[in-house]
């Protein structure tokens, strides 16, 4: 069985650049994306597009506003709303690096991916070997986001990392990965010192 | 410029002053007839009697007539049970327009499934069909008018939501459809015939839904129907009251029940004498209730919920209906209005961009050049410019 069928296809595309992407999917399919995981997208020429999940966005309408202000919901209508109305969860995404003829860059990818490609949460191997790959280069586009909580987006995927690592009986992937966070933030001692709480409250986990 | 503000504003204030001056006008009226009301219905039995007595002289009637409940009362809703299935439909239509390439027709019927006590989503079916050629052109080669398609997509969404009632459903199911139950003349029909055959079918879908026991109703919101004040016309008329000259103005079921039904309450039920030349003898008995959805005390607002004569004739399924369609109104507490019913609207509703879609895509089975397909009127090309 190869990579491609044993991750989950969590939506599809509905807009990108080549920083970024946001995928569309239903509710029903919710229960796997979460904060920083890393998925990926498959293009049509094989290459791949690697991503993190950076936000994930439940969107509203004039109906759901309505039916906010209501005393009370039976159980079928909310459940008519979240599964039944055409109102898709936005998960936005972003771009960590590509992979072209098998070889993995944590470099930004020469174009983004096209609209209904299909996204896909990658498994624990391809976590494992994409975040070991170039000494995590790939950390410095989550400390490049702006008006996001990237602490607790680093917190968030430093802890499902770990774990894969973990797993894997490789316990020296995330003391790497922090000296690689304390190397890039060197210049930035405030955000640095916000960083080192959020790890040293993974470490208490 | 959309439209020349300044003169329209000129005129605002002196419009806005007569639309007060009438509802002042209405009120007045209301108010008499309130007590005329109270009057005619205190004996219903007699005011049977005098209404039966038009029945048989009179050939065109639209009004209410009691029946064993007392008009004078406001009955409060029973409790819900706890599980019993809803079905809604809404339809929508395309209507032939011989300015546009080519003419066709479509009807767009939703249908909404809701298995209370499941806690399961509902099920939604959506039907596209696109009418036949027959349908659109008659044999005079008339277009189909609005109303002719409209006429359609009612039938439809009756047919469409009995096919939907399987004995998996849980019970009891009410069925309800946004407008009057029966399916009424429209002016502009133009094939009386089809109009009386819909009429007939829409007969023999109730004598089957009454067969198996199933409920329906048809919810007018914001109705603006007369019957009663057309009932106490008849009163007048027939009564002992000195003959005096009808009043045109006619007076809403609204208007005169509007403090009369408290809040979440339906006023006594009442059959519709509907009587027409060419009406069908097999045709569907009605009966109403009015409905007050609000909760406030000051701020009344009546829906007419139509029911089949039969279902009239036990009270229990009354209170049913009538608790199953304020619960459901209450859903979108500050516009009450039944959430199933609009969520078939929701699926139902063509928008202009899929007009043009569906209009594409036919205008593509045809051989290039073909000249059925002909051209957009000039007009109509010239109106879509941007």
């Amino acid at each position: 069985m190869n990579e491609e069928q044993t991750s989950i296809p969590i939506g599809k595309l509905m807009r990108a650049e080549n920083s970024q992407f946001v995928a569309g999917c239903r509710v029903r399919e919710l229960e796997t994306p979460a904060l920083g995981a890393l998925v990926k997208v498959t293009l049509e020429d094989q290459s791949q597009i690697y991503g993190l999940i950076t936000n994930i966005l439940i969107n509203d309408d004039s109906l759901v506003r309505q039916l906010v202000s209501g005393v009370s919901i039976p159980t079928e209508y909310t459940a008519d709303n979240r599964y039944n109305r055409n109102l898709p969860v936005e998960i936005h995404v972003l771009t960590v690096g590509y992979a072209q003829n098998g070889q993995i860059s944590h470099r930004l990818p020469p174009r983004p991916p096209l609209s209904l490609d299909v996204l896909h949460l990658c498994n624990s191997n391809e976590l494992c070997h994409f975040t070991s790959l170039n000494e995590q280069a790939y950390l410095r586009h989550i400390l490049r986001l702006l008006d996001q909580p990237v602490e607790e987006l680093l917190a968030a995927h430093l802890r499902q990392a770990k774990a894969a690592h973990e797993d894997a009986s490789d316990p020296t992937w995330y003391p790497l990965a922090c000296q690689k966070l304390i190397t890039l933030l060197r210049d930035d001692y405030q955000r640095l010192t916000t960083v080192l709480d959020v790890l040293t409250e993974l470490e208490r986990e | 410029m959309p439209l020349n503000y300044a003169s329209v504003d000129k005129n605002a204030s002196q419009y806005a002053q007569q639309a007060q001056d009438w509802l002042l006008e209405c009120k007045k009226i209301a108010g008499q007839l309130n007590t005329l009301y109270d009057e005619a219905v205190s004996d219903p039995e007699r005011l049977r009697q005098m209404i039966e007595l038009v029945q048989e002289s009179k050939s065109n009637l639209y009004l209410a007539k009691p029946l064993q409940e007392d008009p004078l009362r406001s009955y409060p809703a029973p409790t819900l049970p706890d599980n019993y299935t809803l079905l809604s439909a809404d339809g929508s239509q395309i209507v032939p327009n011989r300015h546009r390439a080519l003419q066709f027709g479509l009807i767009n019927v939703g249908i909404l499934t809701v298995s209370f006590g499941s806690g399961q989503p509902p099920e939604m079916k959506l039907v596209s069909e696109l009418l036949d050629h027959k349908d659109i052109i008659d044999e005079d080669n008339n277009l189909a008018s609005e109303d002719d398609i409209a006429l359609l997509r009612d039938m439809r969404e009756r047919t469409l939501i009995r096919d939907q009632i399987t004995p998996q459903l849980t019970r009891p199911i009410l069925t309800v459809t946004d407008g009057p139950l029966d399916i009424f003349y429209r002016s502009d029909i133009q094939d009386k015939k089809r109009a009386q055959t819909a009429q007939r079918q829409v007969y023999q879908l109730d004598q089957q839904l009454q067969q198996e026991g199933i409920l329906s109703a048809g919810y007018i919101d914001k109705p603006g129907s007369s019957m009663l004040h057309s009932m106490l016309e008849i009163y007048k008329e027939v009564g002992v009251e000195p003959k005096q000259e009808a009043d045109k103005r006619r007076i809403s079921d609204r208007l005169l029940l509007g403090t009369r039904i408290k809040p979440g309450e339906r006023s006594a039920v009442f059959e519709i004498i509907s009587k027409q030349r060419n009406n069908p003898l097999n045709r569907l008995r009605v009966a109403f209730f009015y409905l007050n959805v609000s909760t406030v005390e000051d701020h009344p607002w009546l829906a007419r919920v139509e029911i089949p004569y039969w279902i009239s004739q036990q009270q229990e399924l009354v209170g049913l209906i009538h608790a199953v369609l304020f619960a459901d109104a209450q859903v979108l507490d500050s516009h009450p209005y039944p959430y199933s019913l609009h969520r078939a609207h929701e699926l139902a509703v063509v928008k202009q961009a899929e007009y043009e879609e569906i209009e594409n895509l036919l205008l593509a089975k045809f051989p290039e050049g073909s000249e059925i397909t002909g051209y957009r009127s000039n007009k109509d090309f010239l109106k879509g410019l941007k």
